[in-house]
């Protein structure tokens, strides 16, 4: 039986591509005014909105790069040296159930927020303290609570999240001093849930944390995160610059997206179908990623293969072995 | 504590008909023998098994180290739950009247070893071997695992697809450790960018041993390390 593109079952491209966005949006300079960064901001985050809510094929995908981006600014943070390449090999590279080690528990903390709808963001919490091995104890009950208020109250998106990022904070680095810069994480993590509530996403989008230090967030010297008078003004531009780039990543890889779909009547692999729909799904996929039932790890390595010949997906680490394939 | 015959397995928690000072005793008293009793430390998902729901366990175990004030043992927070633990100063004591530690025993090279995986992880035998400039051997690796100090985390992506180490809750138990982040100067590593590994997937840099010696105090020259064996 042959296997035709729309036997696969993976969604189709949107009709038209979208407006790029706006240049007048970007944030390029710090604005020097709250209302200048809470303006920027509003019109970043509308554009975002809208792709937020409309499901693209490669959502999926958007989600877990986004979480990658925010696990290496947060492993930046705690002053190690991994990177988003390392980050993805640690995650791929630990068999299920084992410790993928410091760098790559964060980067499952940050995927706990993208796995779910919105809102069972009370359970994907719970996997992302397990996987900071953050206790489960009145500090984070009261984190958690505080981000049910500020998600629950009347303030515009932004300065919400901004709201529940500073008192999430200090809630965490009084009652846990031990946590260090994964306080700082909880704290953004639980900001980007807030920010998702009070846009009403489908789902929570990791943002924050990858735009809010400037300098790419390498700690200087023993200091954290301050919130001081100018926190408001730096969450939002963070947003303002994190919205933009995420529509810039969105637009690529539907992109990408397309140009998958369009090679899939080549596919005559078995499987083919679970293979496409699991890269649109995944920041990236290894060989020996369980894909679906029909597929095995050499006919998902030769699929691959010949999706990265055809120009469709693209090999991510640059070696020869453990390779690592994605949108 | 006598009270009516209560069919086994299921414990009654709440205490509704004991005055609240009574309550909080029984309570006390449960969350102490529950920690006294197990060899592991006890996480607080367990705890709340055996007290009621609105109990705020934090209190109970203040309390608990209130009472404890002056005997020469304490509750500790180790590895995400709670143990027993003899003060240090009487260490010596202990040693007198029973001989050396009966646990796994840790060699000074061991010992070393299992710090350095500790701030590194994961980090694989090679690149252990790399950084000390000698051969970290499999049995010293082996010995560490046995212990249940380290475990195989993910794989490097390497010739030969070796493990890369991992510490696990044994090793923060046994050193009192409540997470990582309690390692001596693991602040000034971090400052320094001494940790975690780069692009290429190594460690950062040939300069990463001389700088570790330097900010720890750590003596990586080891020569014999067998010495102290004996």
């Amino acid at each position: 039986m042959l296997a035709r593109a729309d036997s696969f079952g993976i969604s189709g491209p949107a009709a038209a591509s979208p407006a790029p966005f706006p240049a007048w949006a970007r944030a390029v300079d710090a604005p020097e005014t709250d209302a200048e960064a809470a303006f920027l901001a509003g019109a970043a985050l509308s554009r975002l909105d809208a792709i937020a809510r409309e499901n693209r094929p490669s959502a999926g995908a958007w989600r877990r790069r986004l979480a990658l981006a925010a696990a290496a600014a947060s492993v930046l943070r705690t002053g190690r040296a991994e990177d988003e390449a390392a980050l993805r090999d640690a995650f791929h590279l630990t068999r299920p159930g084992a410790n993928p080690g410091p760098a790559g528990r964060r980067l499952l903390a940050w995927r706990a927020l993208t796995s779910g709808s919105s809102g069972q963001w009370r359970s994907a919490i719970a996997l992302a303290a397990e996987a900071l091995e953050v206790p489960r104890d009145e500090a984070l009950q009261a984190a958690i609570e505080t981000a049910e208020a500020c998600a629950s109250g009347g303030r515009p998106a932004p300065f919400a999240a901004a709201e529940a990022a500073a008192t999430t904070l200090r809630i965490l680095r009084s009652a846990l001093p031990t946590l260090g810069s994964d306080a700082e994480l909880l704290a953004l993590w639980l900001a980007d849930v807030v920010l998702a509530q009070r846009l009403k996403w489908p789902f929570a989008l990791p943002l924050l944390a990858a735009h809010l230090f400037p300098g790419g967030g390498r700690r200087a010297g023993p200091g954290a995160a301050a919130v001081d008078e100018n926190w408001v003004r730096a969450c939002c531009l963070a947003y303002a610059r994190a919205a933009a780039q995420a529509c810039d990543l969105s637009a690529d890889l539907e992109r990408r997206a397309r140009k998958l779909h369009a090679v899939a009547p080549k596919l005559r692999a078995k499987g083919a179908g679970a293979a496409l729909q699991a890269l649109l799904d995944d920041d990236s996929l290894g060989a020996a990623t369980k894909i679906g039932t029909q597929i095995s790890e050499r006919g998902a390595r030769r699929l691959f293969d010949r999706l990265v010949a055809l120009g469709a997906i693209r090999e991510l680490t640059g070696r020869s072995t453990f390779r690592l394939y994605g949108l | 504590m006598a009270r009516g015959r209560k069919p086994a397995g299921e414990l009654d928690t709440e205490l509704e008909d004991l005055p609240a000072p009574a309550r909080w005793r029984e309570w006390m008293g449960r969350v102490e023998a529950v920690i006294f009793a197990s060899a592991q430390p006890v996480l607080r998902e367990d705890l709340a098994r055996v007290v009621g729901r609105g109990c705020n366990l934090d209190l109970v175990i203040e309390d608990i180290r209130d009472e404890l004030r002056g005997r020469p043992y304490e509750i500790v927070s180790v590895a995400g739950g709670w143990s027993f633990r003899t003060k240090l100063g009487f260490g010596d004591a202990i040693r007198a009247a029973l001989g050396g530690p009966t646990r796994t025993e840790l060699s000074k090279s061991n010992a070393l070893v299992l710090m350095a995986i500790a701030y590194f992880q994961p980090i694989t035998r090679g690149e252990l071997s790399q950084f000390f400039g000698r051969e970290v051997s499999r049995d010293t690796i082996a010995s560490l695992r046995g212990g249940g100090f380290i475990a195989a985390g993910p794989r490097s992506p390497t010739l030969g697809a070796p493990y890369a180490y991992v510490t696990t809750p044994g090793f923060l138990a046994q050193f009192g450790f409540e997470s990582l982040r309690d390692l001596p100067d693991i602040e000034k590593l971090e400052d320094a960018g001494l940790l975690g590994r780069g692009k290429d997937g190594a460690l950062g840099g040939d300069a990463l041993a001389a700088e570790l010696s330097e900010v720890l105090g750590l003596p990586i020259d080891e020569d014999a390390p067998e010495a102290d064996a004996a």
